[in-house]
């Protein structure tokens, strides 16, 4: 095919395309285009951590011939691997249910791993699964093979003879019953499931263990149990242990020796060096650890010591060394070790730091002295037997309830954690937020947590069950605040995650939920009870006491009838709203004084449904937003309303395009239509006031949302997992333009917030790899536009204008369909530095000045046009003035440097012109040349150094100028005197260097060049500006920021010892 | 990691335009053959490429926070020299068909070096500048048709590619023009596995052949990822090259 018929060929498949895309674009406009999940791809979530604190692990394996492969199941933080034994760790499950029961490696194969969903540690914060899933390259993708509603998981085996058999212990629904349940098996690697052990729908598999020599001989407890808001029964007569000889096709009750009566959790797990000697916990009246030497025929009861029979439905971890069947490990509230057998018990190593709550094992079997150990605080590893133990940093599988923030800059986040106090970190960091920026603020189990309106220094953090503090962070000093119950009257409930609310306007005003609503106005100093009993005060709804069944279980995690959620308006301090945990929805519109139940005006929510949030609206005082959650009655629906009169009457806005039931509703602070909806499957947005419904996917997992804020000042939407820490959304301004309309458009720009040039950065440290970083914003300004098609054809990017109109940044945009964000580093190309054979630190241009910059977006044959404004580090001391003189010294360096450049380039070129002739004369011609050239050759020297690398101490005029530059860039205030007088010193040197080069550019370059004319060769012709610059601009290079630079040369393994 | 940006940069030439009704049928998956033939046809055709004798790249590599100034060069058989600049000094790695070799001026020793191993068979790969797609059955290839998937939101086939050494490589072709807009592969480099990931966009056309003038990589070395933009300014095709280019210098 010729040229021009391949031509012909492209227009007419071109035409063709456009024609096609055009049709589409208005079929998708016909069908009015709603919201979905990748028109917010560009809208980037940030994590910020904490993995200082880490979170409940579940599960944990590792690889039995590889031990560097370490696979983490999180009670709600997904799966993580680590590939090199543990220093780093990579989430692998971000895309489904967050809750992990169990995650296991086939022995056969390393690159196959099973996850089991939904967590088995039924405590009361418990998240929900949805099935199991396998991947067989590693992790990398992950395929749900089936059991969708068994809910939890406690255990995966896969026959260490056959990788298709696999067997699933199903603990089952928590707060229903349900027939998914009990012991299911695959004979085909999950395509398939039989369920081969099964006793009723209220009893499940709590624990499963496989005989090392005969992957026939199984074990299997079962466990009936039961959720409920108000209460956890643990025991009943479905409870016993039980083996198969035959994989799984039958099953016999063991019985003798252990416990007659209603029996509760039961762990169970084999000796793998004496397959014969097996362990089983038994939870009963007498809760104790039982062995068999006979693989089960006869138990004994061996041990009742109290870290055996602590809290059985949480602590059923027994697990066996793999070479020392008498050596036997017991997680719980610490682990404790028996070397005989179970006779008796002694805490692994003291004063180790180890967070308590244990609940995964893993030993090596070829070096069983290493230990993993997963517990509500993360991951540790033993390399000594579970003596001594390091703790693994590197998971932010952080569990928060609650989330708010202050006015600081940057601005800090505030929360309480499960099991994990509460703590304040950065929203930011300039080596990225650290775990070492975050602070305790809190006990327990944290909850809420903020600082005071009025004192950043004032914190107010509670813990389960209504403990409050206030704390002053400059002494670390706390003061009890909580109310109590008048004398004599009746005892406060307070809810396990207290509601405590401050007053959106007034600094000091707290409000406080327990049947009550209980108010201060002076920090807490004293409270005014200012609501009558909000709860049903139903007596079947306060049985905390007796909650727990055959092991009472009373840790306030079951008080119910209490106040969960309490708002004030922010437009009208006196309008309140209420909700209970039992069902109850009240308004007060007079402080207090009076409050209307508006509880039976929800028609599709159950009587009694947990209330989850009320968000007063800040747009309109009649407006509120209510979610209800009823997760915990088995009702796995997504409830949220709304009301415009008070509470009169209320429309439902979720629709079927939400999944998961709703702990947080959050009305945007500017646009009334945007809301933000928090679920037990991840973060969901509806531009429309709730008509439809799109997940935000862009590196947010599927992950529980417990809370969600929105920062005042910096428009940032700051997302509390339950399992993954913060996340941080930067500037939700594009979004909030995202209309329906602006959806049905092709392109079209929407507006950002001001670009802050962000002064100082990280000071020279080197942590190693094992540590979690939390990411930092990106020091840019932003700009943002939408598209409705992903851009394939023609160019797409940036052109950025200075106020005399001359471009000074040209960008790569991302092609993506929907918001799409471009990063402008608010710098010039980095400056151009002559060849030499060592690097300085000028990779980034100087910072442009603060102000207003138009821009042009270029889309193929289309145009937008628009400006972004640019504002100082408002932290910064240095004046303006000061900024300037920075600023113009900065381009002072840059022009100079791109004088120093040409210059090199043109003595540089000259000198190879007359070493070039020279080659091609004779005579004294050629030795005139060769001297002209050694002339030119010993100014090039001058210049920049041409031999020695780092640490050669070689140093030239490039090589003082590239040094003063990045002190003089590095700096954002007004350089110092020793600096302006320095400047003048490379002045003059490089004006000594432009005479010397002029010099050698008339009278000597005249003279050789008349003897090339006498030999008839062509003359010397020196290199021009115009034509040199006119080179640059083919090959220039982009913008960048500061940050990261040394990583990123580091990186590409041209490290130095630095850069600015 | 200076390897893993040699795997990304095949994509630039590996790739272009075709919009074939076969491949649009949604009602049946065309043949691995049919999409494939469509998939050259699209680069301005088969033969339009074999006789290509040589191409020349230049633009703007961004990595990290750094960016540098790169050209790639290509002259057939199998010959390739990549070469960025940082502040103007010269990171070469060049292939002349039998021996690799790399030279950066302000490391160790700054004088050109001998590949040996896995880059220099990265090297080799990556003379093949027509891609694992083109004349596959010739090469070797085994390519088969893994799927439909959206890949960024775009409707695409989804091709596995198992090169005649083992590697395995993905490929993705917009189900509207056939045009790969995702690729994904893995290899060795120093006897560590990298994965890069990459985005194809912005194509245009050059002398009747369509190339992509931006790839946005993700590449993967252990756990730890690395973003990387490719933004081209120019392609040449058939300009004289000289072998000294690529050859190792003495």
């Amino acid at each position: 095919m010729s040229p021009a018929a391949l031509q012909t060929t492209h227009r007419v498949l071109t035409g063709g395309l456009m024609i096609a895309a055009l049709a589409i674009g208005q079929c998708v406009v016909a069908a009015e285009t709603v919201l979905d999940s990748d028109h917010m791809g560009g809208l980037r979530a940030r994590a910020i951590g904490p993995a200082t604190m880490s979170g409940r692990i579940a599960s944990v394996d590792a690889s039995a011939t590889d031990p560097l492969k370490i696979y983490v199941g999180a009670a709600s933080g997904g799966v993580w691997r680590s590939l090199d034994g543990g220093v780093t760790f990579k989430s692998v499950f971000d895309e489904h249910a967050q809750s992990i029961g169990a995650v296991r490696i086939d022995p056969n194969d390393d690159q196959v791993i099973w996850v089991g969903t939904g967590e088995s540690w039924v405590r009361n914060s418990v998240g929900s699964g949805d099935g199991v899933y396998v991947s067989r390259n590693g992790g990398d993708e992950f395929k749900r093979v089936g059991l969708e509603q068994t809910e939890r998981v406690a255990e995966l085996l896969v026959s260490p003879h056959d990788s298709n058999t696999v067997y699933v212990c199903a603990t089952g629904a928590a707060w229903r019953a349900n027939p998914e349940r009990g012991v299911y098996r695959s004979r085909d690697g999950g395509q398939s499931w039989d369920k081969v052990l099964y006793v009723d729908e209220d009893t499940g598999c709590s624990d499963l263990a496989m005989d090392a020599a005969n992957p026939n001989v199984l074990y299997a407890g079962m466990w009936t149990y039961r959720r409920y808001p108000d209460f956890f029964y643990s025991g009943g007569p479905g409870s016993a242990l039980y083996r198969s000889f035959d994989g799984g096709d039958t099953w016999v009750e063991l019985s003798a020796g252990l416990p007659e009566g209603d029996k509760g959790r039961i762990a169970v797990t084999v000796a793998p060096s004496k397959p014969q000697v097996v362990y089983a916990l038994v939870e009963a009246e007498h809760t104790a650890l039982y062995r068999s030497d006979d693989m089960g025929k006869q138990f004994q009861e061996v041990n009742s010591s109290n870290n055996v029979q602590l809290r059985p439905f949480y602590f059923g971890e027994i697990k066996v060394d793999p070479v020392d069947h008498q050596r036997v490990y017991k997680a719980g509230f610490t682990t404790t070790i028996s070397e005989d057998g179970g006779e008796t018990f002694s805490p692994m190593g003291f004063g180790s730091g180890v967070h308590p709550d244990h609940h995964a094992l893993w030993i090596d079997p070829r070096n069983p002295k290493k230990v993993l150990l997963g517990t509500d605080g993360g991951l540790y590893i033993s390399f000594d037997g579970a003596n001594n133990w390091r703790f693994v940093g590197a998971l932010p599988i952080s569990q928060f309830y609650h989330a708010a923030a202050d006015m600081q800059r940057p601005y800090n986040v505030y929360g309480g954690l499960q099991d994990n106090g509460s703590w304040v970190g950065p929203s930011r960091g300039a080596a990225g937020v650290r775990n070492r920026d975050w602070s305790s603020v809190g006990f327990g189990d944290g909850f809420w947590s903020f600082p005071d309106h009025d004192d950043v220094n004032i914190v107010y953090s509670e813990y389960q069950g209504g403990q409050l503090m206030r704390i002053d962070r400059r002494l670390n000093e706390l003061k009890r605040i909580a109310p109590v119950a008048d004398e004599g009257a009746e005892k406060l409930r307070f809810n396990w995650n207290t509601p405590l609310v401050q007053s959106p306007t007034r600094g000091g005003v707290l409000y406080y939920g327990s049947q009550y609503v209980h108010r201060t106005t002076d920090r807490g100093e004293s409270w005014q009870r200012i609501s009558p009993d909000l709860t049903t005060d139903d007596p079947k709804r306060q049985r905390q006491a007796e909650s727990g069944g055959l092991s009472i279980d009373n840790s306030t995690a079951e008080n119910n009838a209490t106040i969960y959620t309490i708002a004030e308006s922010p437009l009208d301090s006196n309008l309140l709203w209420v909700g209970s945990d039992d069902g109850r929805v009240h308004v007060s519109r007079d402080g207090g004084a009076n409050w209307t139940d508006l509880s039976k005006r929800f028609a599709d929510v159950p009587a009694g449904t947990w209330v989850s949030r009320v968000d007063a609206s800040p747009h309109a005082a009649g407006t509120a937003l209510i979610s209800f959650d009823g997760h915990r009655s088995g009702d796995f629906s997504t409830y949220v309303y709304r009301t415009d009169d008070y509470g009169q009457s209320w429309r439902r806005l979720t629709t079927d395009q939400v999944e998961g039931y709703a702990w947080v509703i959050r009305q945007d602070l500017v646009n009334p239509d945007l809301l933000f909806l928090g679920t037990e499957f991840g973060l969901w947005v509806s531009i429309d006031g709730g008509a439809n419904w799109a997940r935000f996917k862009e590196n947010l997992p599927k992950v529980a949302v417990h809370d969600i804020a929105i920062h005042p000042r910096e428009h940032d939407l700051i997302v509390a997992t339950h399992g993954r820490g913060i996340y941080i959304i930067d500037d939700l301004t594009p979004l909030r333009a995202l209309s329906n309309e602006v959806l049905a458009s092709k392109f079209t720009l929407l507006p950002t917030r001001p670009g802050e040039m962000v002064s100082g950065g990280a000071l020279q440290e080197f942590i190693g790899d094992d540590e979690f970083v939390g990411e930092s914003p990106a020091e840019a300004a932003t700009i943002a536009f939408y598209q409705n098609r992903r851009h394939l054809f023609g160019d797409l990017k940036l052109r950025v204008f200075d106020a005399e109109d001359k471009q000074i940044a040209e960008l790569p945009v991302d092609k993506r369909r929907g918001i799409v964000r471009v990063e402008w580093p608010m710098r010039l190309k980095p400056p151009k530095f002559p060849p030499s054979t060592q690097l300085v630190p000028g990779f980034v241009g100087p910072r442009v000045a603060e102000g207003e910059y138009r821009f042009e977006l270029v889309k193929a044959k289309q145009t937008l046009t628009g400006t972004v404004q640019l504002l100082p580090d408002s932290r910064a001391s240095h004046s303006a003035e000061d900024r300037a003189a920075q600023q113009q010294l900065s381009m002072a360096l840059y022009k100079e440097l791109a004088d120093l450049t040409f210059l090199s380039a043109q003595v540089s070129d000259l000198h190879d012109q007359a070493i070039a002739r020279a080659e091609a004369s004779s005579g004294g011609t050629a030795k005139s040349l060769r001297r002209y050239a050694d002339s030119l050759a010993q100014l090039s020297g001058r210049l920049a150094v041409s031999e020695g690398g780092l640490l050669s101490g070689a140093e030239q005029l490039r090589e003082r100028y590239g040094n003063y530059y990045g002190e003089i860039v590095g700096y954002d205030g007004r350089p110092t005197q020793t600096q302006f007088e320095r400047h003048q010193q490379l002045q003059a040197e490089l004006a000594q260097g432009q005479a010397d080069a002029a010099a050698l550019l008339e009278q000597p370059l005249s003279d050789v060049n008349a003897r090339l004319s006498g030999q008839s060769l062509e003359p010397l012709v020196p290199l021009q500006r115009e034509a040199w610059e006119a080179e640059q601009s083919k090959s220039g290079s982009s913008a960048t920021s500061v940050r990261n630079v040394q990583r990123s040369l580091w990186t590409w393994g041209l490290g130095m010892s630095r850069v600015n | 990691m200076i390897s893993a940006l040699r795997g990304v940069l095949l994509l630039l030439v590996g790739s272009s335009l075709w919009a074939a009704d076969a491949a649009n049928d949604n009602a049946k998956a065309p043949s691995v053959a049919e999409l494939v033939a469509g998939y050259q046809q699209a680069r301005g055709g088969a033969q339009a490429w074999r006789d290509l004798s040589t191409l020349r790249m230049t633009g703007v590599m961004q990595m990290g926070e750094v960016s540098a100034p790169m050209s790639l060069e290509y002259k057939r058989p199998g010959k390739v020299r990549l070469q960025f600049r940082v502040q103007d000094m010269p990171v070469v790695q060049a292939y002349d068909g039998e021996r690799g070799w790399s030279a950066a001026p302000f490391v160790e020793s700054g004088l050109p070096t001998l590949m040996f191993g896995d880059e220099l068979a990265e090297m080799r790969e990556m003379g093949d500048f027509d891609g694992a797609l083109a004349d596959y059955a010739l090469k070797g290839n085994e390519v088969t048709l893994d799927g439909e998937e959206a890949v960024a939101d775009t409707p695409s086939w989804r091709l596995k590619v198992v090169k005649a050494g083992g590697a395995e490589e993905m490929w993705w072709l917009a189900k509207d023009s056939l045009l790969p807009i995702r690729t994904a592969s893995k290899r060795l480099s120093g006897g560590v596995e990298i994965g890069v990931a990459s985005l194809l966009a912005d194509y245009r056309a050059v002398d009747g052949l369509l190339f992509p003038f931006s790839v946005s990589n993700t590449i993967q070395r252990g756990e730890g990822t690395l973003e990387q933009i490719i933004v081209l300014e120019r392609i040449e095709l058939g300009m004289p090259l000289d072998d000294k280019r690529f050859a190792f210098p003495r």
